[in-house]
């Protein structure tokens, strides 16, 4: 057993796990999920994370981990801005992947009649799939703009409403955006995809809150039993894509420069005082800011479909965010306020009551956390706890986590069974493939309610909601 | 078919064998595409296309050359079939000359190959293991 329990949620990987290993692992899960973690490689990638040049801490475990490639999915790393590193692996390929979640002012009693109309002309309405191609064209100089202004640029044309930015992390746009460190294949593969869900585990869910835990949370966030909601995950399309993937190649001739070396390529990265790490910053805001901008169209898109059936209805915003993403932030570390540049793969940025970059309406009761579930399941909507911003530089899961590989999920069940049984709990699925459906079947993930079980327990964020799907879009 | 797909929890892996680097560049591109549109053998080309990679070494040849295909599939909506391969090991440059095929309705997405957990190997015959963001 190389992991140590500390209590009942907490595990610490020791560093003679692994030789170079800076830093312990700190890992939270139940047994169910610890026992999961030793299965497969993600120990041998977070024991990877922890040998990165100054890490700070923990190279820390979410209790959605899986395998992923160089960090693990659901990993968080933080490095010191004097001798620490930044690494596009550590952020990985759909930068600024996220979800955010819109309330309706209708109930399930009203939303019944019209889920099966309404879902059919959301998915007719918001591109879907491989290689899908937006709703709305865009011409080059939008899409600098959108790479500068994110969200902002989406409502400046007409895509959303201002209220929108108070809901979006960094109030919709990362002000750190440099498009000129964004390549022409970037551009090129950006331009036709703004305002596309894409594919894979990426979907559009009609929800109703199921439970209220936390009353007075709910209360400030506007959320109330039976109310239906939109939640949409989705990032930054092959713009983001491509961005990683020309970053990794300047990292690798990075480390040359630097002497710098890691236990997997995958994690390549520069320091974060360097050219390299100046520009990959620049270029993964610019994406982060795509991201940002094709989530708040997907959701401008949504309200239209939703016009078309209830003439009075408003979708307002809950929250916006992304899980794929190194923010630098304002952090204690051995008793100093400092900046580090926190790395989250796989996890969800999660703010405390108070802090300073959240919206007015929030800043006493926490930052909005959006945990979706698998296909099927129930999601929450969570609030980031002082705790968290003490303990693991304010983060927390960002989902289920796969137990399944997508090979054994394909295996598994036909797609007709697998709709017949959604249907049969009352889930409506839409596809634009059924290869999709079948390798996203509630089974191939953990069970989400132990997930978030899992961060409550820990404190480092506490359950508000919890959302039951009404009807699924996927790619 | 020389090339497997190997199971990984998130996403999913190819395994390539070939029995010599120009064979690795077609045989990889068969299995990428094969993996994101099944059978696309009966595909009629359209157009004729060069790529042309330079790299520090074979990983990250063969990495650039499938991440490539996926740059064209997302910008061309095309397959490139290659028909004529060179790879210089000295300098590490491949060039490709191929031709261009309207894409099928794919069956699987891939948003990136990976270099994690990637390897590649030349004796005694080439073998290229590589990771596919999902």
């Amino acid at each position: 057993m190389a992991l140590k329990q500390l209590d009942h949620v907490r595990w610490l990987l020791d560093k003679d796990f692994k030789a170079g290993m800076r830093v312990t692992g700190l890992i939270y899960g139940d047994s169910y999920i610890i026992q999961n973690l030793e299965k497969e490689g993600a120990l041998e990638q977070i024991a990877n994370v922890a040998c990165l040049p100054g890490i700070l801490k923990h190279s820390y475990a979410m209790p959605d981990v899986h395998w992923g490639y160089g960090f693990p999915i659901g990993g968080v790393a933080a490095f010191s801005m004097d001798d620490g590193i930044i690494s596009p692996g550590g952020v990985g390929y759909d930068i600024s992947c996220g979800v955010r979640v819109m309330l309706t002012f209708l109930d399930q009693d009203e939303m019944k009649p019209h889920i099966d109309e309404l879902t059919a002309a959301i998915f007719t309405k918001v591109p879907c799939g491989v290689g899908s191609k937006g709703a709305i064209k865009i011409g080059e100089s939008d899409l600098l703009d959108v790479l500068a202004n994110g969200a902002l640029w989406a409502v400046k044309k007409g895509y959303g409403t201002k209220e929108d930015l108070e809901c979006i992390e960094e109030r919709g746009r990362l002000p750190h955006a440099d498009a000129s460190y964004v390549s022409k294949k970037a551009l090129e593969r950006g331009k036709p995809q703004l305002g596309t869900l894409g594919s894979g585990n990426h979907f559009l869910e009609i929800q109703v809150i199921d439970e209220i835990y936390d009353e007075n949370a709910a209360r400030r966030f506007g959320l109330n039993l039976g109310q239906v909601t939109v939640m949409i995950h989705c990032g930054s399309r092959g713009l983001g894509h491509q961005v990683c993937d020309d970053y990794i190649k300047v990292m690798l001739r990075a480390m040359n420069k630097y002497g710098i070396s890691v236990p997997d390529r995958q994690l390549c990265c520069a320091p974060l005082k360097s050219e390299e790490a100046k520009q990959y910053l620049g270029a993964m805001q610019a994406a982060a800011n795509y991201a940002l901008a094709n989530r708040e169209i997907i959701g401008h898109l949504v309200r239209e479909v939703f016009g078309d059936f209830f003439p009075k209805s408003d979708l307002k915003l809950l929250y916006d965010v992304s899980h794929n993403m190194a923010h630098i932030e304002k952090h204690e570390v051995e008793g100093k306020q400092i900046d580090v540049c926190v790395h989250r793969k796989g996890a969800t940025r999660a703010f405390p009551p108070g802090h300073p970059s959240l919206p007015e309406k929030y800043r006493q009761v926490g930052q909005p956390v959006i945990i979706p579930g698998s296909m099927g399941t129930e999601s929450y909507i969570l609030v980031g706890t002082k705790r968290g911003m003490e303990e693991c530089f304010a983060s927390t899961c960002h989902g289920a986590g796969r137990v399944l590989s997508r090979k054994a999920a394909m295996k598994s069940e036909k797609a007709d069974t697998i709709l017949k049984r959604l249907e049969d709990r009352g889930i409506k699925v839409m596809a634009e493939t059924m290869g999709t459906v079948r390798e996203e079947i509630p089974e191939a993930y953990k069970d989400v309610s132990r997930v978030v079980d899992v961060v409550e327990k820990a404190g480092i964020s506490r359950k508000v909601a919890r959302l039951r799907p009404l009807a699924v879009i996927k790619g | 078919m020389p090339w497997k797909e190997l199971p990984h929890t998130a996403d999913a892996g190819l395994e390539i064998e070939a029995g010599s680097a120009e064979g690795l560049v077609l045989e990889s591109a068969k299995a990428l595409y094969y993996f994101m549109f099944g059978d696309f053998f009966a595909l009629k080309p359209d157009g004729e296309d060069v790529v042309r990679i330079e790299s520090l070494d074979l990983l990250e040849l063969f990495v650039s050359w499938l991440n490539e295909l996926l740059y064209t599939y997302d910008v061309k909506e095309r397959i490139f079939y290659p028909k004529d391969v060179s790879v210089d090991l000295q300098k590490m440059r491949l060039s490709v000359n191929g031709s261009l095929c309207i894409a099928p309705k794919p069956v699987r997405a891939i948003k990136a190959v990976t270099y994690g957990c990637a390897k590649i190997t030349t004796e005694p015959t080439w073998k290229f293991r590589v990771y596919l963001d999902l």
